[in-house]
């Protein structure tokens, strides 16, 4: 079920909202009960088998947890075994929920990819990818090393724990949230109606900026990566370029603002995932605004044990960032061009860490968004191709290397055929919105009767769009 | 004694997993995934048509046009107004398009049919009132180029485009507002300019009573008609007339459709009223007018008149433009085979031509359908020989 179609947003989430605030109001616990099972109804209404893997991964991290809970107790006879068997227990866990993700994302790319090198015969298995696996496997990952780092306290109930990880707000497509986030608010949430509202007006920007913006957007995307790359003009590879930067930012942060307006309707906070990225003027300073939750639990997980940037060597600095950004770019999909997009953000942070480049280029502001924007976008470019090849004949179409023409139809189609998206896209990808609404509208009745006027709008034209053009998926519910 | 407690309980459930999967496991995912699946498709279903539905899809199209769209969801909105199927791009496999056309005529030539190329115009006389942004359109230019080519094979062609300007039709009333296929005034203007070339050229003798006006009653049906065109993009205040030409003389048809290579069903008989028309009501009318709006689905279809004045048979390989075309064919042939081109497989082609004694064989292929990569085309292990 995606949030930007009709059941989710005519029965689903009214009948949760009943069930949690009118029908067991009073009781906090069953009120958990309701979103445990939503959630999970949730996830089994677009993976009805794959719901019961996601169980088993709650079970099992769960278990990881209690075992934590009786070695850490000094009262019990077991508390002796249970440390013994931690460090097992937890390669075991941190396995088995890798091995998850191994066997359903990357097994057939990697037998591909063993027959190609080995000239083995050995029959690539054609297994669907479930929706959101990454995401939380990456959670239940987080609350077991958390746990064992003795950063939070292992829970008990296996209710709670499995609330965590599979809360229908986050679970398809993010933030990757900590469980020391949400710790204290899974057992204690009192419903205020500044937090309600706030989160519910934030849940239909959300679906505009998916179904104003980024569905639109997509179609002039579509319409320059379709295109032939050898033919196209100089101009318009640029604007698909630039075309899909906007789609897959307005898909991706317009779901994390459902999910964080959804989760504040419960009564949760969930922290921001997107902070404005392409106001960036380094590409360090981009990867710090864009998919935070997905930045931070590398650099958690990977980076910092691995020593992080306080290693003794910038060779050893260097070999932390590829290992980072090779496993970054794995992340978004099982296929050599996510790799190389995730190197070539690699070799730009790296250069930027090693010679300071990102701190003298973001003195220099127009120079530094140029900088970063044509980084950005070329890595798009990487990002969107069909393939190794179409990606490279499409750069070299971006710097006129095919004999492409500067311009051409191909230009006035992705620019005048979408004006209206390009101009509503640009404008809220930076935040003068923001600092307009906090500075005019901050405060008082007119304030509200705006804000409100403002989000019924978009409600309603989502709506139409919606109905009129049908429902599309996320993009990264791919992942 | 937690422990014991932990361990326990995950022993249990992998056990019962295990038991599922082992003794009930099948039986018990099928009703599962029975039950989610009927719940799902239920709860779907309640929510695909809106209140207010149309009114909502008309917001959606006024929405495309408040924002200064021109194209959308495979329709280019003209300058007029009037809705186009998508401009195609510059198709490079024209020549083997033509190559397998070439080698279609000259199997029918071996087979003793005469084979003529008819290109169909689309509804542009000329790219002037595409939108500024997509006027590098090739419909009219690769159409041109294809005929062209089947042309210089030594292919017999019959460019009704030309025709049309020629006689100076008004391209902009000869076809649908929102939809991309010709009126029946038009096909039947068509037919007429084929029936005095194949007359002409190829020594046919169709009656000029086949394709005149004054003997047909023109039954109209107004705001019946919403185009496909129209329907992509919620313009849903396009309803259209359908004008019916019902032939004022005789005709008496029998209907088969050929399935395989030679099994046949019956399908209808009777006049052109009887069979042609029997949907004249709202819920079936479609852009081809005529009773095959039930039938054009078929791969082929036999139409035997009795009262046809012209003791020929007739191969009519078509695409949807063809389909009112087909039915004034059958009007004045007492055979027409009826061979829609996007839903039949290229050997009852050939295999028909082989057997059935065609007398003609006419290719109609519409400009909008000549780079469609779904079109199938013909053997393309045969190479014309004949000098392009």
């Amino acid at each position: 079920m995606i949030f930007s179609s009709f059941e989710f947003l005519f029965f689903f989430l009214p009948l949760v909202l009943l069930l949690y605030y009118l029908v067991f109001r009073r009781s906090p616990v069953l009120q958990n009960f309701v979103l445990l099972i939503a959630s999970l109804l949730f996830y089994a209404w677009g993976e009805p088998l794959f719901v019961f893997a996601m169980i088993a991964c709650i079970i099992v991290n769960w278990g990881f947890g209690y075992l934590c809970l009786i070695a850490r107790r000094d009262d019990s006879k077991y508390t002796g075994i249970a440390k013994k068997l931690l460090k097992p227990a937890l390669l075991f866990t941190v396995a088995a929920d890798i091995s998850l993700l191994t066997v359903f994302k990357y097994a057939a790319f990697f037998t591909h990819n063993i027959n190609q090198l080995l000239s083995f015969e050995l029959s690539v298995p054609q297994i669907a990818l479930p929706i959101g696996i990454s995401f939380f496997v990456f959670q239940a990952v987080s609350y077991t090393v958390d746990v064992y780092r003795g950063t939070v306290a292992p829970q008990k109930r296996l209710s709670l724990v499995a609330l965590y990880i599979s809360l229908f707000p986050q679970l398809m497509a993010g933030p990757i949230i900590r469980y020391s986030t949400i710790e204290k608010q899974l057992t204690s949430r009192t419903f205020k109606w500044d937090d309600f509202s706030s989160g519910f007006r934030r849940f239909i920007i959300g679906l505009g900026k998916k179904v104003i913006i980024a569905d639109v957007i997509a179609q002039a995307a579509d319409m320059a990566f379709g295109a032939d790359p050898l033919t196209m003009s100089v101009t318009a590879a640029w604007l698909g370029a630039a075309a899909f930067g906007l789609q897959i930012f307005f898909d991706f942060s317009g779901y994390s603002d459902m999910a964080i307006g959804l989760g504040k309707m419960f009564g949760f906070h969930f922290l921001e995932n997107f902070n404005f990225p392409y106001i960036s003027r380094s590409i360090s300073e981009f990867w710090r605004r864009w998919h935070i939750s997905l930045g931070a639990w590398f650099r958690d997980y990977v980076y910092f044990p691995m020593g992080g940037s306080k290693v003794k060597s910038k060779w050893r600095l260097v070999f932390n960032l590829f290992v980072v950004w090779a496993l970054t770019g794995l992340w978004h999909g099982a296929a050599w061009t996510f790799v190389v997009w995730g190197l070539f953000f690699f070799v730009l942070i790296a250069f930027e860490k090693v010679t300071g480049f990102d701190k003298r280029i973001e003195r220099v502001p127009v120079l530094s968004s140029v900088y970063m924007l044509a980084c950005v976008l070329v890595g798009w470019v990487l990002f969107r191709a069909e393939s190794g090849s179409h990606a490279f004949i499409y750069l070299l179409s971006m710097v006129g290397l095919n004999e492409n023409p500067v311009a051409g139809f191909d230009t006035l189609r992705l620019s005048l055929e979408f004006v209206f998206t390009w101009g509503i896209g640009v404008i809220a990808c930076i935040p003068i919105t923001k600092v307009i609404m906090a500075q005019r509208f901050a405060q008082g009745t007119p304030a509200k009767i705006f804000r409100w006027a403002y989000a019924v709008f978009v409600l309603m034209l989502s709506i139409v769009l919606m109905y009129g053009s049908g429902t599309s998926p996320f993009i990264y519910f791919a992942f | 004694m937690k422990l014991i407690k932990l361990i326990t309980f995950l022993v249990l459930i992998a056990a019962f997993v295990l038991m599922v999967f082992l003794f009930g496991g099948r039986r018990l995912g099928r009703l599962y995934l029975d039950v989610h699946d009927a719940v799902k498709s239920r709860i779907v279903s309640i929510f695909e048509k809106l209140p207010y539905d149309e009114h909502i899809k008309l917001m959606h199209f006024e929405y495309l046009r408040l924002t200064l769209r021109s194209h959308y969801n495979g329709v280019t909105i003209l300058n007029d107004d009037r809705l186009m199927l998508d401009t195609l791009p510059y198709n490079p496999y024209l020549h083997e398009r033509a190559n397998a056309i070439a080698v279609l005529s000259e199997f029918s030539e071996e087979n003793g049919a005469q084979f003529l190329y008819v290109r169909v115009p689309s509804k542009i006389k000329d790219n002037s009132l595409i939108p500024f942004a997509f006027s590098d359109n090739t419909i009219i230019e690769s159409s041109s180029r294809l005929m062209n080519l089947i042309e210089d094979f030594g292919v017999d062609v019959l460019d009704l485009r030309a025709e049309m300007v020629r006689e100076g039709i008004d391209f902009t009333t000869s076809f649908f507002r929102g939809d991309h296929h010709w009126t029946t005034d038009t096909a039947l203007w068509a037919f007429g300019t084929i029936s005095e070339y194949i007359n002409r050229v190829h020594s046919f003798n169709v009656d000029e009573m086949m394709w005149n006006p004054e003997q047909f009653q023109r039954i109209t049906v107004e705001n019946v008609f919403l185009g496909q065109e129209s329907e992509a993009i919620n313009a849903l205040d396009n309803y259209e007339d359908i004008t019916f030409l019902i032939p004022r003389f005789l005709t008496d048809f029998t209907i088969t459709d050929l399935r395989g290579y030679n099994y046949m069903v019956p399908l209808d008989s009777g006049s052109f009223l009887d069979v042609f028309t029997p949907m004249l009501n709202r819920e079936h009318i479609e852009s081809a007018a005529y009773g095959d709006s039930n039938r054009w689905f078929s791969g082929f279809t036999r139409y035997e008149n009795a009262s046809a004045s012209e003791n020929k048979r007739v191969l009519l390989i078509m695409d949807s433009m063809g389909i009112p075309l087909a039915t004034y064919f059958a009007n004045a042939f007492t055979h027409v085979d009826k061979s829609y081109i996007e839903r039949n497989v290229n050997h009852r082609i050939w295999y028909a031509i082989e057997n059935y004694n065609y007398d003609l064989v006419v290719f109609v292929l519409s400009d909008v359908v000549v780079t469609n990569e779904n079109i199938q085309y013909w053997n393309q292990d045969r190479v014309f020989l004949g000098s392009p």
